[in-house]
C-alpha cells in the first residue's frame, strides 16, 4: 500500500470545450486524471481541480460564447496547465481577463505558480502545481 | 494599491503584532471583523454547489477566526494569503464531509462516503494524502469510479455570483431573505464532523430518515434490513452524535474560555428531542404517521 504506482513519462493532453459553466467539469476531470496518473495525492488533486476551475473562470468571466482551450502537461513532479480563450480581445493595454484580486489569491493558495497574459491578442493563463507529499 | 488601502494594510499589520504581544481579545475581535468580507467573498465563489450559501459563510467565517488565531506576523506572509489558504481548506473539508448533500447516483454517494473514511485512515497510515490508485485498491473500486466519486463531492458547477441567467437576472438577486434553516446552521456545522465519523450505512440511514423524510419501514425496505434494526441503528447513531456534540461543546467552551458554550448546547438539546421523537416499534411508527 505504501508504494505509489506512478507513470513518470511526460504526458501532454489537449482539451477544447465550449464556454458553458456546466462543462468546466471536463476541465477539472482532465486535470484530476492527469494528476492521478502521475501519483498526486488526493489533497493535491483537489487543489488542482479548484485551481483549474478558477483559471477557467478568470478567463471566461461572464462570457457565454466561444471556446476554451486547455493543455495539461505533466513532467516529473509537476503539472502545468495552459488555458486560453479563443476569441481575440481588442488590445487596450489590459490583460483582457476578468482576473480580480480574489482569483489571484485563490490561485496563490492552491498552486505553486500561475500567471495571466494576453497572448497574440488572446486572454490566456497558466498554472503549475508540484506534488507536495512526495507520494 | 491606493494610499488608503496601503494605510489600512499597515494598520492591520500593526494590530497583528499587538495581538501577538498581548493576546488582547478586543484586538482579536477587531481583526476578525475586518476580515469577514473575505469569508463572504470566498463563500460566494463556492456557492451554488448544493450547499446553502449561509452554511459556507459560516464555515468561511470560522476559518477566518482560526486564521487570526494562528497567523504569525513575523513570517512575512500577507494575512489575506494565509487566510485564503485556510478558508479554502475548511471549505474543501466542508464539501467532503457533506456526502449527503451530493446530488449523485446512490452508488457514487456510497463510494464517496466510503472514500471519506478510507482517505482519513490511509492518510494517517501513510503520513501523506493517499493517491487515487491507493483509494481504488482499498475500496475495491476502479480508479475511474474513485475519480467520479471525488468529482461528485466537488459539486457539479461553479458560476459567478454576478453572471446573469437567461432572464437577465444575477445569481445574487436570487439570494433572498433569511433561509428558514439559518437558525440551525451552527448546529449542523457542529454535527457534520460527527456524522462523517459514522459508518456509511448509518450515514445513509440518517440521511434517508432526516433529509429525505422516509419512515423506518421504508428505510428498512430500501436498505434490506428489518424495521427494528433500523430503529436500533438510528438510536445508536443519535447517541453517538450526542456524545460527539457534548465533547465538541466541551472543547469549544475551553477554547473560548466558556464565553459561548450556551449557544452550542442547542445542538445537543435538539438531538435529545429528535431521539425522544423516534418511534421504537412499527406500532409506534404507525401511530406517528
Amino acid at each position: 500500500m505504501s508504494m505509489v504506482q506512478r507513470k513518470t513519462s511526460t504526458v501532454s493532453v489537449d482539451l477544447s470545450i465550449p464556454v458553458q459553466a456546466d462543462l468546466v467539469v471536463l476541465a477539472r476531470l482532465a486535470a484530476a486524471t492527469v494528476a492521478s496518473r502521475a501519483g498526486f495525492g488526493v489533497e493535491d488533486i483537489e487543489d488542482l481541480r479548484l485551481a483549474v476551475e478558477e483559471l477557467c473562470l478568470s478567463l471566461v468571466g461572464s462570457r457565454e460564447d466561444g471556446r476554451l482551450h486547455l493543455n495539461y502537461e505533466c513532467e516529473g513532479d509537476a503539472i502545468t496547465v495552459n488555458c486560453w480563450y479563443e476569441a481575440e480581445i481588442a488590445a487596450n493595454g489590459s490583460r483582457g481577463t476578468d482576473t480580480d484580486d480574489l482569483s489571484l489569491r485563490i490561485l496563490d493558495a492552491l498552486v505553486d505558480e500561475h500567471g495571466h497574459e494576453l497572448r497574440d491578442g488572446r486572454p490566456s493563463a497558466w498554472l503549475c502545481k508540484r506534488r507536495t507529499d512526495g507520494g | 494599491m491606493t494610499d488608503e488601502a496601503r494605510s489600512a494594510g499597515e494598520d492591520t499589520k500593526a494590530l497583528f503584532f499587538e495581538l501577538a504581544a498581548n493576546r488582547d481579545p478586543a484586538i482579536r475581535d477587531r481583526l476578525v471583523t475586518v476580515h469577514l468580507g473575505l469569508a463572504h467573498q470566498l463563500a460566494r465563489r463556492y456557492a451554488n454547489r448544493g450547499e446553502p450559501y449561509e452554511d459556507l459563510v459560516q464555515v468561511a467565517s470560522l476559518a477566518i477566526v482560526k486564521s487570526v488565531d494562528r497567523f504569525d506576523p513575523d513570517r512575512g506572509v500577507e494575512f489575506t494569503t494565509f487566510a485564503t489558504r485556510t478558508v479554502i481548506g475548511e471549505l474543501k473539508r466542508h464539501f467532503r464531509d457533506k456526502g449527503w448533500a451530493v446530488r449523485a447516483p446512490r452508488r457514487v454517494q456510497e463510494l464517496y462516503l466510503e472514500l471519506g473514511k478510507i482517505t482519513e485512515t490511509l492518510a494517517q497510515e501513510l503520513g501523506r494524502s493517499p493517491t487515487v490508485g491507493e483509494l481504488a485498491t482499498a475500496t475495491g473500486a476502479t480508479e475511474e469510479a474513485v475519480l467520479e466519486a471525488l468529482e461528485a463531492g466537488q459539486g457539479y458547477r461553479t458560476s459567478s455570483i454576478d453572471a446573469t441567467d437567461r432572464n437577465e437576472e444575477t445569481l445574487a438577486s436570487h439570494i433572498g431573505g433569511d433561509d428558514a434553516s439559518l437558525d440551525t446552521v451552527e448546529d449542523r456545522e457542529l454535527l457534520a464532523p460527527a456524522i462523517a465519523k459514522l459508518a456509511p450505512r448509518e450515514q445513509l440511514i440518517l440521511q434517508l430518515r432526516f433529509a429525505h423524510g422516509l419512515t423506518q419501514s421504508e428505510i428498512a425496505a430500501r436498505v434490506g434490513i428489518s424495521q427494528m434494526h433500523v430503529s436500533r441503528l438510528l438510536a445508536a447513531s443519535l447517541e453517538r452524535l450526542r456524545k460527539s456534540v457534548t465533547e465538541a461543546n466541551r472543547e469549544a467552551a475551553a477554547e473560548r474560555n466558556e464565553h459561548r458554550e450556551v449557544e452550542h448546547g442547542d445542538a445537543s438539546q435538539q438531538l435529545d428531542r429528535v431521539a425522544e421523537e423516534q418511534p421504537q416499534t412499527e406500532e409506534e411508527e404507525r401511530r406517528a404517521g
